[in-house]
């Protein structure tokens, strides 16, 4: 194995939809995912994809409420008799104003579909822009650059899903030292294939932070398994997911085989913990065998343990 | 990648319109600022023509009508003010032109300017009360009238004041105070009739003394012509000329009759043609073309008298000066005709004038000519005949003869030749016989003498028409009185008819010898015969006297008569008029030798 570094990773911003990550240079018309807040290539401060489409969205409606005064203003300049001219007026102000109530009522419905729109019309643009943030990540990891590289990718792939980046992603972390205070990932990093660089990542992440594993992590180790028992100390290594399984019960109910079958290799804390779980959920159905079994355990390995006594 | 990112795009896109809004806006402000601004001065108009106050409505309506931005709708009061704007643009353009034309003292345009105010003003009347009011308020206010009363009282004033130094000075060169008074309008006169008579009679009293002052200094022909001019000059000016054409009526008959009270013929022909080429301005039964007229005829009845008497050097004097007058060739030619006929000789003074020729004789119907006349000169031994053909056209005939020029006698023969065609003959001093014998007849149509016969012999007569005898001439018949016929070679010898006796004493007496011939010829052929003819070296009895055409040694010679062989008709400075072969002719029995 490779020698890990300690890293401190950068904070990451949190964002209640992707697209709040996307900024733009209007000036080069190019995104920006990372954290750089001017325009390296004209300096210009980058702003929110939102408010740039909101700011169009306006000049559309600016741009429409002018070509109406255009029209206006004409038909008052075609205007050849006093008649004309009050007729001119009187219909231009109307008709400013009914489009002046539209636009307060229906300005917002507007916004959002023109926001849509927008980014239809940019993905091009964007896919580019993420194109070149990922030569950026390249030329970084021939730079020796891992951590930044890794800062970036994590901020790309925020927008990209597919196994290269994920893959990427867990070579890179591969570098690192984990430790618990480290904003760690895990569920978005799983290829949707078997990886053993991402075996090797889940079993430091399960050291530190145990909390990351979801169903979709035991789904992917529940199918792979004989793939992780060929790793070495792959038993332990499921043993710790399935320990890890156990802070929810719902967990431990949906994947009662892959504990019973892992169960020798479970840390004694965890079985602890399992036979706790089930003497306080004994009366429910459907957890007869994970008690057997933990039972079983607890007589041949911890039959003098103090703290099993009385568990079950 | 796209040009432009829906941001750029949109900013774009709202700007260009913004700008073309801001212009849009800009017009609109402009024009409803005008649009407001006429609507005031319209209200402004309308107000004022309530108030009746005319000039001050067409002046905002002019203002507001000068505002294009917007159209207003035509109502009565308004047409009325568009009309009354029409006025007032017209008399504004009208005093512009006039004070231009004033100040350039443009008489002409000026009064253009003056009769068209007045058309204006009349129209003007003729449309409604309104406009003539208005009308005449603008004019006021122009003052247009005054401008033109006082250009025209001080154009009268300097025209009047030119006509009294010109007559003062007694120039009368330049006359453009008759343009200048002539367009003063009539009321600077106080009328049309006012006008004419003051004008009447200060050009009166102008042309008077002019024409005084011309008469006693220039000639008929520079006063005539200076009241002629001036006579056109009132007559552009479409002013009345009556007066005028009784001054020059006046004048002329004193003049003209002045002529022919003097029988100043040549005066009188130039007065008359003088004024009568003025005609064109003379009243169609003026009292002088009358006279002149008169005068003419009396002219003309004189010298057709001097033709009936002959006297045609005088009348072919006053043809050629009434001919300056009237068409006087067919007189002319009638004149020349009888004079020729009376005094053939002119035929050759007129072909040939550059000679003076002894002429030798006159005559009619012979060769085919009318008349004919053939003269000699001596000193260049040239015959000379001029004729009228048989249809009246001149011939002329000239020819050297090689003879003794000094003793040449010319005769026509009687005898020889046929009575149309006589043969003229020569006889001359000979070289190898005391006579040389010439025989000539002329033919016109080859304009020559022919020469039929040219021999020396000691004499010789015509006994026929084509027998001649001749004494012993040079040739064939030598010593011989020889017999020659007439042929149209010319001679031929015939046969001997008598021995010729030469008498060496009487070889310088031809003539006796000729006339002891003659008489034998007389005596053997037993012949009558004219002592004269035939015998030209006989040596006359009495005394021949030249016959002339007229009284004096210019006329020429028509022929000769014997002393108290003629009959006296009149007698005038020693000249005696005499009969003559049927005409008359003149003799001068005393200077005669
Ligand atoms: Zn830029």
């Amino acid at each position: 194995m490779k020698k890990r570094v300690g890293v401190q990773f950068r904070k990451m911003q949190k964002t209640a939809h992707v697209y709040e990550r996307l900024q733009t240079c209007t000036r080069c018309h190019t995104y920006h995912v990372l954290w750089d807040t001017h325009c390296s290539e004209c300096g210009r401060e980058y702003q929110p994809i939102r408010e740039v489409a909101a700011k169009v969205t306006r000049r559309y409606v600016q741009t429409r409420f002018l070509l109406l005064g255009l029209f206006v203003l004409l038909a008052i300049l075609c205007a050849d008799t006093l008649t004309q001219l009050a007729v001119g007026c009187a219909g231009g102000i109307l008709v400013f104003v009914c489009f002046f109530v539209m636009q307060r009522k229906f300005g917002a419905y507007e916004r959002d579909v023109d926001f849509l729109r927008y980014m239809t019309q940019e993905t091009e643009i964007i896919k580019k822009s993420l194109l070149l943030h990922q030569e950026e990540i390249g030329f970084d990891v021939k730079e020796e650059r891992i951590k930044d590289a890794y800062e970036k990718i994590r901020e790309v792939g925020q927008f990209l899903h597919s196994d290269t980046i994920k893959l990427r992603k867990i070579m890179y972390l591969n570098h690192f030292v984990l430790r618990k205070d480290m904003e760690l990932e895990l569920e978005s990093l799983l290829p949707t294939t078997y990886d053993k660089d991402f075996v090797e990542y889940l079993r430091e992440v399960v050291k530190v932070q145990p909390q990351l594993v979801k169903r979709s992590v035991l789904d992917y180790v529940n199918r792979y398994k004989s793939k992780i028992l060929l790793h070495e100390n792959g038993e332990q290594l499921i043993g710790q997911i399935a320990g890890a399984a156990l802070r929810m019960s719902a967990y431990v109910a949906e994947y009662q085989e892959l504990i019973i079958e892992y169960i020798d290799y479970l840390p004694r804390e965890r079985l602890l913990r399992l036979a706790r779980m089930i003497s306080r959920h004994h009366h429910e159905g459907g957890w007869e065998r994970l008690e057997e079994a933990v039972k079983r355990r607890i007589e041949t390995h911890h039959s003098f343990d103090p703290d099993f006594h009385g568990v079950l | 990648m796209k040009l432009f990112s829906p941001y750029q795009r949109s900013f774009w896109v709202r700007n260009i319109l913004l700008v073309l809004v801001i212009i849009a806006l800009i017009g609109t402000a402009y024009k409803l600022a005008r649009s407001y601004q006429k609507t005031v001065l319209l209200g402004q108009a309308k107000a004022h023509f309530e108030a009746q106050n005319l000039v001050l409505a067409e002046a905002a309506f002019s203002h507001a009508d000068a505002i294009q931005a917007i159209r207003t709708e035509d109502e009565p009061w308004s047409q009325l003010l568009l009309r009354l704007g029409t006025v007032r643009h017209e008399l504004e353009s009208l005093a512009l032109n006039a004070r231009l034309a004033m100040e350039q003292n443009e008489a002409d345009q000026t009064l253009a300017a003056y009769q068209n105010y007045h058309s204006l003003q009349q129209q003007a009347q003729r449309e409604n009360e309104q406009v003539a009011a208005f009308f005449q308020q603008i004019a006021q206010n122009l003052a247009i009238e005054n401008q033109f009363g006082m250009y025209y009282q001080q154009a009268m004033k300097e025209a009047k004041d030119q006509v009294q130094a010109s007559l003062d000075q007694k120039k009368y060169r330049d006359q453009t105070f008759i343009h200048t008074l002539a367009t003063i309008p009539d009321e600077y006169y106080g009328g049309k009739e006012k006008k004419q008579n003051e004008l009447e009679a200060l050009f009166l009293q102008y042309e008077r003394n002019k024409l005084r002052d011309l008469a006693q200094a220039g000639t008929f022909a520079e006063v005539v012509g200076s009241l002629a001019n001036s006579h056109g000059l009132y007559e552009k000016e479409g002013f009345p000329t009556e007066w005028l054409v009784s001054l020059l009526e006046r004048y002329a008959k004193e003049e003209i009759n002045q002529t022919i009270r003097e029988q100043d013929l040549a005066e009188f022909v130039n007065r008359a043609k003088t004024y009568r080429e003025q005609k064109s301005i003379l009243p169609s039964r003026s009292d002088v073309l009358a006279l002149i007229d008169r005068q003419i005829e009396t002219l003309f009845q004189q010298a057709d008298q001097f033709v009936r008497s002959n006297r045609f050097e005088k009348a072919l004097g006053l043809y050629q000066e009434l001919s300056r007058l009237e068409d006087t060739s067919a007189r002319l030619t009638e004149l020349e005709k009888r004079w020729i006929a009376y005094d053939p000789s002119r035929l050759l003074q007129a072909q040939f004038p550059d000679k003076t020729l002894d002429t030798l004789m006159t005559g009619v119907d012979h060769w085919g000519a009318q008349v004919y006349a053939i003269g000699w000169d001596e000193s260049d031994g040239v015959l000379y005949m001029a004729a009228l053909d048989e249809d009246g056209a001149a011939v002329k005939l000239e020819q050297a003869l090689s003879l003794n020029r000094k003793s040449a006698i010319f005769s026509l023969s009687d005898t020889l030749g046929s009575e149309e065609s006589p043969i003229i003959t020569v006889e001359a001093a000979g070289k190898e016989r005391t006579y040389a014998y010439l025989g000539l007849v002329p033919d016109l149509s080859r304009k020559m003498f022919v020469k039929r016969w040219d021999l020396e012999a000691d004499g010789w007569e015509a006994i026929q028409p084509d027998q001649i005898l001749v004494k012993n001439p040079v040739g064939e018949g030598e010593h011989e009185i020889a017999r020659f016929s007439l042929e149209k070679s010319g001679l031929v010898y015939t046969e001997k008819w008598a021995d010729y006796l030469v008498d060496s004493e009487d070889q310088d007496e031809p003539g006796q010898m000729d006339e002891q011939d003659s008489e034998n010829i007389q005596a053997e052929e037993g012949q009558q015969k004219d002592p004269n003819d035939g015998k030209p070296a006989d040596i006359p009895a009495l005394r021949t006297y030249d016959v002339y055409a007229g009284p004096g040694d210019t006329y020429a010679i028509i022929g000769r008569v014997v002393e108290e062989g003629y009959q006296v008709i009149a007698k005038e400075n020693g000249w005696l008029q005499i009969d003559f072969d049927g005409t008359q002719g003149w003799i001068r029995p005393s200077v005669e030798p």
